[in-house]
């Protein structure tokens, strides 16, 4: 292992993890409410707006998740040189999907 | 009344999030024995500015967007709202996501001694500072469509 490729603690590790995943789940969230309009509605009807539901479970997903990764203890193999990649892999994914589907659809 | 200071203070919190991440990066590039409630501070910061930005930005956004969109979409400038607001609206919830990270990795790990944890650190400033830059340029488009859609409808209507 290389001198700077450490390992964080167990929690960020988890919660980055689960940043990871919220931001591509994001993406598809948008996409798939512009592309089918029930689901639009009916998040719509769950508050009082689409884009607060959308919010509420992007923060949702973003803090349960991460708590239920560090619990199963399953990112104990990732370092930080890993997330990095896959931070910007995640970031590359969901910038170049919203930016795609609203520019072509 | 209420719409303008919606209106202000939404981009307002966006630039104070942008100017603490900046803070943060400049403390977590030279982090050292001395300045590890600096960096937690400014973690701390940007996520409070951040939620902040989203408070107020949602506000206006559910609650006076409605009437501008419809402007917007009758003007010579329908990509700012197909486009921009389409994709700023969701576009948001990644330096959002990420700004609420920001806290958990700087509290947790000791940036002067963790090179790894530096490197996330450095790494999601740098993406929350590039995005948010976006996210104002796309609030001026946006804004100068209305602009433009208002200014056009008042030629039309002196004209009759």
């Amino acid at each position: 292992m290389s001198k700077d490729i450490q390992q964080i603690d167990g929690i960020s590790t988890a919660f980055g993890v689960s940043a990871v995943i919220t931001l591509i789940l994001n993406t598809l969230l948008a996409i798939a409410k512009d592309l089918y309009p029930p689901l639009q509605k009916m998040m719509a009807s769950l508050s009082t707006h689409h884009w607060i539901t959308h919010a509420i479970f992007d923060i949702v997903i973003f803090f349960a998740l991460g708590y239920f990764i560090y619990l199963t203890k399953s990112t104990k193999t990732i370092n930080s040189d890993q997330l990095v990649r896959w931070l910007y892999s995640s970031i590359f994914v969901s910038v170049s999907g919203l930016v795609g589907w609203f520019f072509f659809v | 009344m209420l719409s303008d200071f919606l209106i202000f203070a939404h981009p307002a919190f966006g630039v104070l999030a942008i100017l603490a991440t900046t803070w943060l990066l400049v403390e977590a590039m030279n982090a050292n024995a001395t300045n590890g409630f600096r960096l937690r501070k400014a973690a701390w910061s940007v996520a409070f500015f951040m939620v902040l930005a989203l408070l107020f930005g949602g506000q206006w956004y559910v609650v006076y967007y409605p009437i501008e969109k419809a402007v917007i979409l009758k003007g010579p400038w329908p990509f700012a709202h197909n486009f921009f607001m389409e994709v700023k609206e969701h576009l948001f919830f990644i330096p959002l996501i990420l700004s609420l990270y920001l806290p958990i990795i700087v509290s947790r790990n000791k940036l002067e001694t963790n090179l790894g944890a530096r490197k996330i650190v450095i790494t999601i400033c740098s993406i929350i500072i590039g995005l948010s830059l976006f996210i104002e340029g796309a609030g001026a488009i946006i804004n100068e469509g209305a602009k433009i859609s208002y200014k056009q409808t008042n030629m039309q209507g002196e004209q009759k």
